[in-house]
This record gives structure tokens, sequence and C-alpha cells, in this order.
């Protein structure tokens, strides 16, 4: 276990400080603009909740995660599996706390910012997360898991040529799905199950989806070369 | 201990190792020996398990080696990779981080006697300080099996003896098979008890050192004189100036002759005249 947390302090640490500085310097962009409208008494707009912004973290870090670095945790005498499993902490970690901080918000800080035509929303109002504390929490979670282990599995794979194939393929499901109405519906249907089903399935699913996708990286792992 | 039962790797047409087969089981210091491009750097991926091979099996411990179960008692740290540029200190700290037998004071003694700057990142060091710090990190390992890749690269000669007291150290302190890649094989006669040279990705020979010092001479004389002193011995190599031959041999050690003058051969000229009588 020692190795696998070694693996994900060094990724939280020397990997994806850009992404926490990216999410840190836009989370307080976004704060200031909150303290200028409110201190202005201005009315009747709208804002998107800061916890959004860490959202980039999610987004960002698994790609930094399994672009760069690799090589390095190999060659100080990391094992693939305990690169593997390291990883997936780092992951379970993010989704965890920014889910936290997304509950925390919804919750506690959004009802006393918002007012009489000042609304804030972020992803958890909008998917329709937020009946309870637990759902906000375990929907968010499981959702930021699945995003996470696509991003790494996809950055992942793209120095071979399955990676290439994977990148077409996404792009013909997205070009050619959407403008068949009956594919489309196959598209709807896969999203509505990963974001606006029931909350017991929405969480199943996406972490089902979210294990299944980042266990592929072991096939690829096998042939890579540090 | 490690088996490598015919195993190859292939790069494309190339077989960087070719139906390679040896046993490893005692605990020693092996010098690995081979040119450039021989296939040593690939032998040791394939027993660290950072690459598989095409055919054949690689074991260790009695387990197959795979590139996703890498073997626990394998450490190899590649001196010529990149490493996370951390202090001297963190990357200590890192190394025991990731390996369960990672000797921490063995380590921070080396970093002393070395004079490596513990404050330092790893970028700002020169090049052979950079190789210092993974030989180190290897060398700390107390893992069963510690593979080393050109340790001594970029050393200057009091580096290299420092590098040679230090192996003899560690060694001591926790025999286990330590395989040294090495160019400079007469260097490391000094604390290497056996030999595995490759070439071409196959198994030139592996022996006992002491045995290939007794085995390695060369005989000079008259063309005639050494032809038939050599009729049934294993010559390596040739050279001839007029009627004059210089055989370099490799075989049981013949009794002083007449006609034919009988010399030692350093291991580094045997190795170099049995890779050049090859090709």
């Amino acid at each position: 276990m020692k190795k696998y947390t070694t693996v994900a302090k060094i990724n939280f640490r020397y990997t994806t400080w850009i992404a926490y500085l990216v999410a840190g310097i836009c989370a307080a962009a976004m704060i200031v603009d909150t303290i200028i409208d409110k201190s202005m008494g201005m009315t009747g707009d709208n804002a998107i909740s800061y916890y959004s912004m860490l959202y980039l973290i999610c987004i960002m870090a698994p790609i930094f995660i399994a672009s760069i670095n690799y090589s390095r945790h190999i060659n100080i005498g990391v094992k693939k599996k305990a690169y593997f499993y390291g990883c997936a902490i780092n992951y379970v970690v993010f989704a965890a706390i920014i889910s936290l901080c997304g509950v925390i918000e919804t919750f506690l800080i959004d009802p006393y910012l918002t007012s009489d035509g000042y609304q804030i929303y972020g992803l958890v109002k909008v998917f329709g997360w937020d009946s309870n504390v637990f759902t906000a929490f375990f929907s968010q979670f499981a959702f930021l898991l699945l995003v996470e282990s696509v991003l790494h599995t996809f950055t992942f794979i793209q120095d071979k040529w399955y990676g290439w194939l994977a990148d077409v393929i996404v792009v013909v499901i997205i070009s050619v799905f959407t403008p068949i109405p009956a594919l489309r519906q196959v598209e709807t249907a896969f999203f509505n199950l990963i974001i606006f089903s029931a909350p017991v399935a929405q969480i199943f699913t996406c972490l089902l989806l979210a294990a299944a996708v980042y266990s592929t990286n072991l096939v690829y792992l096998k042939n890579k070369i540090s | 201990m490690i088996d490598l039962l015919s195993a190859t790797k292939r790069y494309g047409d190339t077989a960087a190792i070719d139906r390679l087969t040896l046993h490893l089981s005692e605990k020693k210091i092996y010098c690995l020996l081979g040119r450039n491009g021989a296939g040593k750097t690939t032998l040791m991926n394939l027993i660290s398990g950072k690459i598989r091979a095409d055919e054949g099996k690689v074991m260790v411990d009695d387990e197959r080696v795979t590139t996703l179960n890498m073997p626990e008692s394998v450490r190899y740290i590649e001196a010529a990779k990149p490493q996370f540029n951390m202090r001297v200190s963190e990357l200590m700290k890192l190394a025991a981080g990731v390996d369960d037998k990672f000797d921490a004071d063995f380590a921070d003694r080396m970093v002393d006697k070395f004079r490596l700057e513990r404050h330092k990142k790893y970028k700002s060091l020169s090049f052979g300080m950079k190789t210092m710090v993974t030989t180190i990190i290897s060398l700390a390992s107390n893992s069963e099996i510690v593979l080393l890749d050109e340790p001594v690269l970029g050393f200057d000669a009091v580096m290299r003896k420092e590098f040679y007291d230090l192996l003899a150290e560690s060694y001591e302190n926790h025999p286990r098979i330590i395989i040294v890649s090495t160019h400079l094989i007469d260097e490391i006669a000094g604390i290497a008890e056996k030999i595995i040279a490759i070439d071409s990705g196959k198994l030139l020979f592996y022996e006992d050192i002491n045995d290939v010092i007794e085995k390695s001479y060369k005989l000079s004389g008259a063309e005639d004189d050494v032809k038939h002193a050599t009729a049934n011995l294993n010559v390596v190599a040739n050279e001839k100036i007029g009627k004059f031959a210089v055989a370099y041999v490799f075989d049981k050690r013949m009794a002083p002759q007449e006609n034919v003058e009988v010399e030692n051969l350093s291991l580094q000229d045997l190795f170099v005249k049995m890779v050049e009588g090859k090709n």
C-alpha cells in the first residue's frame, strides 16, 4: 500500500500542480467577481458556482498524470501495478475532495449568496443531484471518477495506433450519432444513464464504467516501455 | 534466482536478445560484458520485467516475469533515463517509499561519502553525480537482485574507484545477486566473481572470472609453431605479420613451449579479440 500512496503523493505534488494553479486562479477570479457584484449591490446577475472551477483539476490532472512522469516513476523503481493503483488513488481523492467541495458550496454557501435576481449555478443543481447531500456527493463523485478514467485512458494510449483509432471512433460517434435521430437517441440514453438517471443507477453505472475503462490501462501497461 | 530459457527479444527484424539461456543462482557480483548494442540493456529490461520476451521464458525466483507482474525482488534503475527533478534528499526519500527493502542509512552514508549536495536538485548535478545518485539508490536497495547498467558512465578515475568500494561495501552488507554491465572489465574484475559476455544478443561465455583469466592467453612465434601449438585449442583470433603469428586463446592453459611465447591476456583484450574474431 505504501508503494501506491507514494506514487499518488508524487502525482499530487509534482505532476498536477499546474491543474491546481489554473483551477485556483479561475476560482479566485470568480470569488473576486462575486465580491465586486455584492459590494456594488448588483442584482439580476447569474454566476457559476466556485467549485465548478475545481472540475478543471479533474480534467487536467488525468491528462498530466498520463502524459508526463510515467518514465520517471518506473525509473525510480515503481512497478507498473503500483503505478496503476497509485494513479487510481489520485483520481479517487480528487473526485472525493471536489465532490465534497461541491456539496459544501451547494448546501451551505450558495444559499447564503443567492438572492433575488442573483442565482448561482453548479453541476449539482443543473444535473439534479441536489435532492440530499449524499446523492449530491456520490453522484458527483462517480461522475467525476468516470471523467477522470476516460481522460487518463485516452491520454495514456495516444502513443499507440489504437489511441488514434479510439480518437477517430469518438469523433465518428459524435459526428454521426448526433445528426441521425435514431442514433441520437442512443447517445441521449447514454448521457441520461450516466447523468440524469435515478441516483443509485447513475452512481452504479458511472462507477462500473469508470472501473471498466480504467482497467483497460492494464492491457496497455503490459507493453508500455518506460 | 534468474533463469532465461531461450529468451528472445526483437526490435523489428533485429534480435536484441537471441535465444539466450542463462541460469544465475548464486549470490555474487556478476559482470555483464558486451559492446554497445550487444543487448545488455535489453537483457536487464527483460529480467526486471520492463519489457517482455517475444519467445522463450524469463523466470525470477521460479516465477515467470511479465511486464505487469514485475518481480519485486529485482531493482533496476537506468542511469541514462530521466528522474524527477527533486532535491537529492527528496529523491532518496522517494526511492525509500517505493522500495520496502531500501536501506536509508546506507544511502545517507553514501551521499555523505560521495559529497553529494542533498539540497541540490537532480537536474543541476553533473552527469557523473547524476549517475552516482541512481547508483546509490540501486545499491541501497536490499532487493535480492540488483541490476546496474553502466554505473560508472561519466565517472573519473577517482569516482570509479569510489564506486567499486561502494559496490563491495554494499555486497558485504547484504550479499545478493548484483549484475553490473560495464565496458571496463579489467577494473571490475577485482570484485566481480563471474562474467557474462554477450554479443549480438547471444551468450559468448558465462564463467567464473578467475577461470576466464586462467584460460585467456596469447601465443606468439613462427606461424607453423603457433599453428601446431594451438591445434587442439580454442583460438578466438589470429594475427599474422609476415611469417610471425599471434594466436589469442581461450582454453585450458598450455604448458610452456620452446618455440612459442605464452603471454597473459587481459580480460579486455580477450573480449575484444573474441568479438573481432566472431565478426
